[in-house]
């Protein structure tokens, strides 16, 4: 086979993982800012969570992410209560460990960064929305959170190219996503350096999109910087 | 100007060209500082005398002309479409010999004042530290800042961080001070007490080189007036004339403009 | 409960020694790959920085590609690329057979030239907030390239680096967990291990989380106080 047929072959064989790629980041960058966001309300809001959120936020960036998706793929099934619990028809297959450890992994990250969007709300326009009669829950849904998710946005971004890179590990856990076919690949053929350029590629162009779209997001949520700029 | 002139000079020019892109901020400028002269160089904002200023301790390399300190010249050369000095360890051997105090102070931040002040003597003239702190401490007891040699710089007024400035350039020994708008950055109340510095060491008899907006003092301390317009002299004499008789309608003008206010 | 106490103590029955030990590999390699990551993020950082436009295109292509792709497959290059080269070699040299190379080397590289396209930035942009004046009074009082770099922008730039440096080495020491997966037995592969063959996989799991956030709360106390020591004077009192 040709230097050329072995790119192509690979690169055919790369893109069938490239769904499950792009289903692990999407699904757990979804669950994990719904997390975050209700992460970041309570450590603002209430004096009882504050201190469990900063624990849980320091635990799950204090440890590698692998060896958090083990606890949940291995470790968890050391206990028979466990094992005989509804949760364990999730729990013991790969796909839903996965999305569980990254979900909890980027809304540890992600609670953070919206916290930061949550610090950066001007408190007069709290208090604009307080006089107009709003309520605790509108004000949150109407006015402070736009603000913080438009402040959080950019940060944000740089999280979820992050996370599509963190699917790579769930090819530890047995998933043939695009990182995991490419081992496969690699330990058939030796071709290290085809199958990484193959694969990288196929990430540079996934987060390259993903950047593009953040970009475009930013620039519709935020027509006022668009026009300033001209 | 003459060769002999140069070389008994403090520090002198000769047909000074420099440009920063399009813009031609200096067009031919000579200029011979003998020792123990007090020059200030007036003129409007863009008429170059930063420029001017700057290009002494080569902080600028002109594009034509020539740089002498005490007398020896700076070799410069062609290199690569951009004029450069022949031999670095010359440039750096005549900076340290002259004293340069800027507009914004540019003191080190992550050192005391008294660090400010005694790093260069002891690294770049390797004097021993022991002389080059007491010298210092003498200095800091000149510019009145006895008290504060081992506060951080940050920690300082404006006035303060450029009493330490100069302080520092006194302690290099310079053959000349070089002094670049040197209140232009303070508020007023803090500039009083920096000119009652610079006037002090003007009345030593050091040789310094002053670009400033303050006419009255430079009228009061100077002992030759430079008017720079367009990015060449368009008057010089002794700051009598300049600032009460000139012969140049726009220095006339201008200097009106400023001692008014 | 007891038991897990037996299993993770000390001594003949349990794995205390072997944790121990996996605890400093980890910090091995993490310093390692840290290390190498500043190397590679000074230089990553001065070609930004210089006027030549290919060095330029060389580092946005480094940081680009290596910020974009999943560490993962950065280290399976090195791991089996790294192999395949010195197998070729030896079989030209005559020997047979798969020669895999050093765990602990195809690690500190791999992490460290992800780390140091991170650290390209953070140095690139330290050295941007020097402010400039600082530097030209340095040249003013005749100070060569050297002595500057020793004296004034050096610890300038260092002040300036030190949140952005201290963020990558916890990021580091995290990525090494990575580097199990060439064989190289640290925390993250010892635990991994333990957890195998003892049948309590989450007491083993449960220690791996204790021993690296005991690693990631101590540099993180240990890299405060250097930025408070940078940090001294630097602001308004």
């Amino acid at each position: 086979m040709t230097e050329i047929d072995f790119l192509a072959d690979t690169m055919r064989r790369l893109l069938v993982g490239v769904p499950l790629t792009i289903a692990l980041a999407v699904v757990s960058v979804a669950c994990g800012m719904a997390l975050a966001i209700a992460l970041a309300v309570l450590r603002a809001g209430s004096r009882i969570a504050e201190p469990l959120v900063r624990a849980y936020v320091f635990v799950l960036r204090g440890t590698p992410l692998l060896l958090q998706i083990f606890m949940i793929y291995y470790g968890l099934g050391q206990f028979s209560w466990v094992r005989n619990s509804i949760a364990w028809d999730l729990l013991r297959q790969p796909w839903w460990c996965a999305i569980l450890a990254l979900s909890l992994n980027t809304a540890a990250y992600g609670s953070e960064i919206v916290r930061g969007g949550l610090n950066s709300v001007p408190s007069g326009a709290v208090e604009a929305a307080r006089v107009a009669g709003m309520t605790a829950l509108t004000r949150y849904r109407r006015i402070v959170l736009p603000i913080a998710m438009r402040q959080a946005l950019p940060a944000y971004g740089n999280e979820m190219v992050i996370m599509v890179k963190s699917t790579s590990l769930a090819s530890i856990i047995t998933l043939m996503e695009v990182t995991g076919i490419a081992y496969a690949i690699i330990s058939e053929t030796y071709r290290a350096i085809e199958v990484f350029l193959c694969a990288g590629t196929i990430y540079l162009v996934l987060n390259f999109l993903l950047t593009r779209g953040i970009g475009a997001l930013e620039r519709r949520l935020n027509p006022q910087l668009g026009q300033a700029a001209h | 100007m003459d060769d002999t002139a140069i070389a008994a000079s403090a520090v002198a020019v000769r047909n000074l060209h420099k440009r920063f892109g399009d813009l031609e901020v200096l067009k031919g400028v000579n200029l011979t500082a003998a020792t123990g002269e007090v020059i200030s160089i007036i003129g409007a904002s863009g008429s170059g005398k930063s420029t001017l200023l700057r290009c002494i301790p080569l902080l600028e390399v002109p594009e034509q002309g020539e740089v002498a300190i005490a007398g020896e010249v700076v070799r410069l050369i062609q290199h690569r479409g951009r004029r450069q000095p022949v031999d670095a360890a010359q440039v750096n051997r005549l900076r340290a010999s002259l004293g340069f105090v800027f507009q914004s102070f540019n003191l080190w931040q992550h050192m005391t004042v008294l660090q400010n002040v005694v790093e260069a003597p002891i690294h770049v003239q390797r004097r021993p530290r022991a002389e080059a702190v007491a010298e210092a401490e003498a200095l800091l007891e000149k510019v009145g800042l006895a008290d504060k040699r081992h506060v951080w710089p940050a920690q300082l007024s404006g006035g303060q961080q450029q009493r330490a400035a100069i302080a520092r350039a006194l302690a290099m020994r310079p053959r000349a001070l070089l002094f670049d708008e040197p209140t232009s950055a303070l508020d007023p109340e803090l500039v009083g007490e920096v000119l009652l510095v610079i006037r002090g060491l003007a009345e030593e008899g050091r040789t310094m080189l002053i670009v400033t907006h303050e006419m009255a003092f430079a009228a009061e301390v100077s002992t030759r007036t430079i008017f720079l317009h367009d990015g060449g002299i368009e008057e010089e004499g002794p700051p009598s004339r300049i600032f009460r008789n000139p012969e140049s309608e726009r220095c006339r003008q201008f200097v009106q403009r400023h001692l008014n206010r | 409960m007891f038991s897990s106490v037996a299993l993770l103590g000390f001594g003949q029955q349990g794995w205390g020694d072997q944790l121990l030990l996996a605890t400093l590999m980890t910090l091995a390699v993490s310093v390692a790959a840290f290390l190498a990551g500043i190397g590679f993020g000074i230089l990553g950082a001065w070609a930004k920085l210089s006027r030549a436009g290919w060095a330029h295109v060389a580092a946005d292509t480094y940081t680009t590609v290596m910020r974009g792709i999943p560490d993962l497959l950065v280290i399976y290059l090195f791991y089996f690329g790294g192999s395949g080269a010195v197998s070729t070699l030896a079989h030209l040299l005559g020997a047979q057979g798969f020669y895999g190379i050093n765990p602990f080397m195809v690690g500190t590289l791999a992490v460290g030239i992800v780390s140091g396209a991170y650290q390209t930035e953070v140095l690139r942009g330290a050295y941007l907030a020097i402010p400039t004046g600082e530097l030209e009074a340095a040249r003013a009082v005749g100070m060569g390239r050297m002595l500057m770099l020793r004296r004034i922008t050096g610890p300038r730039l260092l002040h300036y680096a030190l949140p952005g440096l201290g963020n990558m080495w916890q990021q580091v020491l995290k990525e090494s967990a990575l580097i199990s997966v060439t064989g190289l037995v640290e925390l993250m592969r010892q635990v991994h291990i333990g957890a195998g063959s003892s049948g309590q996989p989450f007491v083993f799991y449960l220690a791996g989380f204790t021993l690296y956030l005991v690693l990631t709360t101590a540099s993180g106390g240990f890299l405060r106080l250097a930025e408070a020591h940078s940090a001294r004077g630097q602001r308004r009192a």
